[in-house]
């Protein structure tokens, strides 16, 4: 039985060079056909390498990019011809400057992903209908599944990161066996679609590009189910791999270099008799050397989220806070100056300069002022050389020389507190993350309820899509999803549902049992099973005045007490009291 | 890794922590894996380019693959590992296939 072995690694470059010399030499009589053959079979076996797919991966979303203050700056100026850059700068910031990650996790800490779904438009009748429960516990499976909480969650702080980020749902529903095998969304890579229209189903109608699947290593279409399998047949005929035997002359441009080291022609008389035709309308064209074939993909199948709705530019948001936070790694390098060498102290004069159209020059303690600029530019030099150095001495002809002490000088941490502080409050964001010692809970709350709404649009096309599934899953019956909640909020609704559901409210059951954090469905398997289970027949009442001395409590037997018999008081309260008060009298006369 | 690009900038863009510039009097190649400098007229037709440039261009191309290599060793002699056995399995297959075709 062949066992699996882990992987090994070569020692050396070397080694890898000796063993692939060792190959050619003992195949070098195949023909190039079986050397072609053979090379792109091996390629695609390790196209499963888990570092090449860790890499797939990682750059699903795009790849945190290390960049300087003038490129975030021009980024910023320009974001609709910059996206990318400034998605890379917001990932890249996450890294070098841990508050503003703190903004994008507080961001998706605030909403608290409730939901529920239930059935619409049900008259007395249809609602007594089996398929109504069927549905519903069908449903409940799909959307324990396919978990909106935690998806809504990740997909909040992707869309602080990015802008907008697009889903493709995954399931597969039995219907016959009402069972869900399995439902999931997953995120299409966030450089190679773009939004080119709009639809009622989704909002955005996107485009993707398919030579993702020849450009990036261990790109699969499998890795997306079925989303791109109609465009494959088509994109196969465009992208021809070029075979040794054919008698095609291609330029350079007209092709592409897979990661294997295939060269695939780009065949553009196809394209144009296929354009007609094909599927999800392709558009090839050539950027910069580059090949694209966008297709457009099914409006029902992506989904986009964003925050901000208003704009269809995916870039962050927090683009503005981009500098802000980039510069706080130099204000940290500065206060780190600052903390080795504090300017406590520093010696100043009068640098006097005569007036070089007067004739009188006798004043020789007097500059020129030529010669003055030249002590200034030594002044500054020795300021500059002196950061790191603690003493330094300035030697200028100089009158009035006195010592200044300089007791309120900026300390090392005043300065990152400051900017780090300017930078929160920049974000609109103070309310939440404290940055100082004087928090105000009126506009902490505020602040709270404020940024609970700003993520509403996840809600609403989290809503949308789930619907959609629903829809597509064809129930017989119309049903709702709905998402709400934030961690302010959740207090206040869940004593508003008490309150409705004591005023006979039954739609606030639904709510209710959402923020308990179960479904409607949970709550009757699990009522059902606490009733059968017998465990409520072994649940003993507390033992009162009351309970204790009923013939039929069902509790042992206890010592009678004279005193008190127990039971409902047989006088008014009026005399009860009378009575008590000259009992408890007599009671501190006998010193009881 | 990004993909590298070369583009022909004016001397005064050249930004101050390119890693990889041939400047001129007159003119300034770039060789960036980063966003296109400012002003810039990307270069596609490498063949066209002077021989110095190209010999420039070639020892860019050098320095990143070094830098990738030095930075992914492991993984990279590990991928290496597995694709010479992948590779060494799958030539013996079409050896074996190429005896059988001669025996018919």
């Amino acid at each position: 039985m062949n066992k699996p072995t882990a992987s090994a690694a070569y020692g050396s470059f070397g080694e890898y060079f000796g063993a692939m010399r060792e190959l050619m030499a003992r195949y070098d009589a195949l023909p190039a056909d079986n050397l072609y053959a053979a090379w792109s079979r091996a390629t695609a076996s390790v196209a499963a390498n888990p570092w090449m797919q860790n890499n797939r991966v990682k750059r699903i979303s795009t790849f945190p990019r290390d960049m300087t203050k003038e490129t975030i700056a021009e980024a910023t100026r320009n974001p609709d011809e910059r996206e990318k850059t400034l998605r890379a700068a917001a990932h890249g910031l996450e890294w070098t400057a841990f508050p503003f990650r703190k903004i994008r996790t507080t961001y998706q800490a605030v909403n608290t992903d409730r939901y529920y779904h239930y059935p619409a438009y049900l008259t007395a009748e249809t609602a007594k209908e089996k398929t109504v429960m069927r549905e519903g516990v069908l449903l409940d499976k799909l959307n324990h599944m396919m978990q909106p909480g935690a998806l809504a969650h990740q997909i909040r702080g992707q869309c602080v990161q990015e802008g907008k980020v697009f889903y493709q749902p995954r399931y597969s529903v039995d219907k016959s066996h009402n069972a869900v095998k399995y439902a999931y969304a997953q995120q299409i890579p966030s450089d190679w679609v773009k939004i080119v229209g709009f639809n009622s189903e989704s909002k955005y109608t996107v485009m993707f590009d398919m030579t993702y699947l020849l450009t990036v290593p261990g790109a699969d279409w499998r890795q997306f189910g079925d989303l791109l399998l109609p465009y494959l047949e088509d994109f196969s005929q465009v992208f021809v791999p070029v075979e040794s035997t054919d008698k095609i002359a291609f330029s350079s441009l007209n092709s592409v270099c897979q990661p294997s080291g295939r060269r695939l022609f780009v065949d553009l008389e196809q394209f144009d008799k296929l354009r007609a035709n094909a599927e999800g309308d392709p558009k090839l064209w050539n950027r910069n050397g580059r090949w694209a074939y966008w297709v457009t993909l099914p409006p029902e199948k992506v989904w986009p989220f964003e925050i901000d709705d208003t704009t269809r530019t995916v870039a962050p948001m927090t683009s503005g806070l981009f500098i802000s936070f980039a510069q706080i790694a130099d204000v940290e390098n500065i206060a780190l100056s600052v903390m080795q060498n504090p300017l406590v102290s520093i010696c100043l004069g009068e640098l006097e300069t005569f007036n070089e159209r007067q004739a009188d020059n006798g004043e020789v303690i007097k500059l020129s002022p030529t010669a003055r600029d030249y002590f200034l530019m030594q002044w500054f030099n020795m300021l500059a050389s002196a950061n790191a150095t603690g003493i330094s001495f300035f030697g200028a002809p100089m009158r009035n020389l006195h010592m200044e002490t300089l007791p309120s000088v900026t300390g090392s941490s005043d300065m990152t507190t400051k900017e780090y502080g300017y930078a929160i409050l920049k974000s609109g964001m103070s309310g939440l993350i404290p940055i100082n010692s004087d928090p105000r809970a009126g506009s902490v709350e505020i602040a709270a309820k404020l940024e609970e709404r700003m993520c509403r649009p996840i809600y609403d096309q989290m809503e949308r899509m789930m619907e959609s599934i629903y829809r597509q899953i064809g129930t017989k019956h119309e049903w709702r999803f709905r998402m709400f909640g934030g961690f302010v909020s959740d207090a206040q609704d869940l004593e508003n549902c008490r309150k409705g559901m004591q005023s006979g409210i039954l739609s606030e059951t639904m709510k209710y049992l959402a923020l308990r954090g179960i479904s409607f469905w949970d709550d009757l398997g699990i009522s059902n099973f606490v009733a059968a289970s017998g465990i409520l027949n072994l649940r003993i009442p507390m033992v009162t005045s009351y309970s204790a001395n009923q013939e039929k409590s069902g509790l042992p037997p206890r010592p009678q007490d004279p005193d008190n018999t127990g039971g409902r008081p047989e006088k008014g309260i009026e005399d009860a009291l009378a009575e008590g008060g000259e009992q408890q009298e007599s009671d501190l006369d006998r010193g009881d | 890794m990004e993909q590298y690009r070369l583009y022909a900038i004016q001397p005064q863009n050249l930004r101050d922590q390119e890693p990889f510039f041939y400047r001129t009097s007159r003119a300034c190649l770039v060789y960036t894996d980063g966003e296109p400098p400012k002003e810039s007229r990307e270069i596609t037709q490498v063949s066209a380019l002077p021989a110095a440039v190209k010999e420039w261009l070639d020892e860019c191309i050098t320095a990143v693959r070094e830098r990738f290599l030095a930075e992914n060793e492991r993984e990279i002699l590990t991928f290496a590992h597995d694709f010479t056995k992948a590779l060494g399995a799958e030539l013996e297959a079409e050896r074996q296939k190429m005896e059988r075709d001669q025996h018919e």
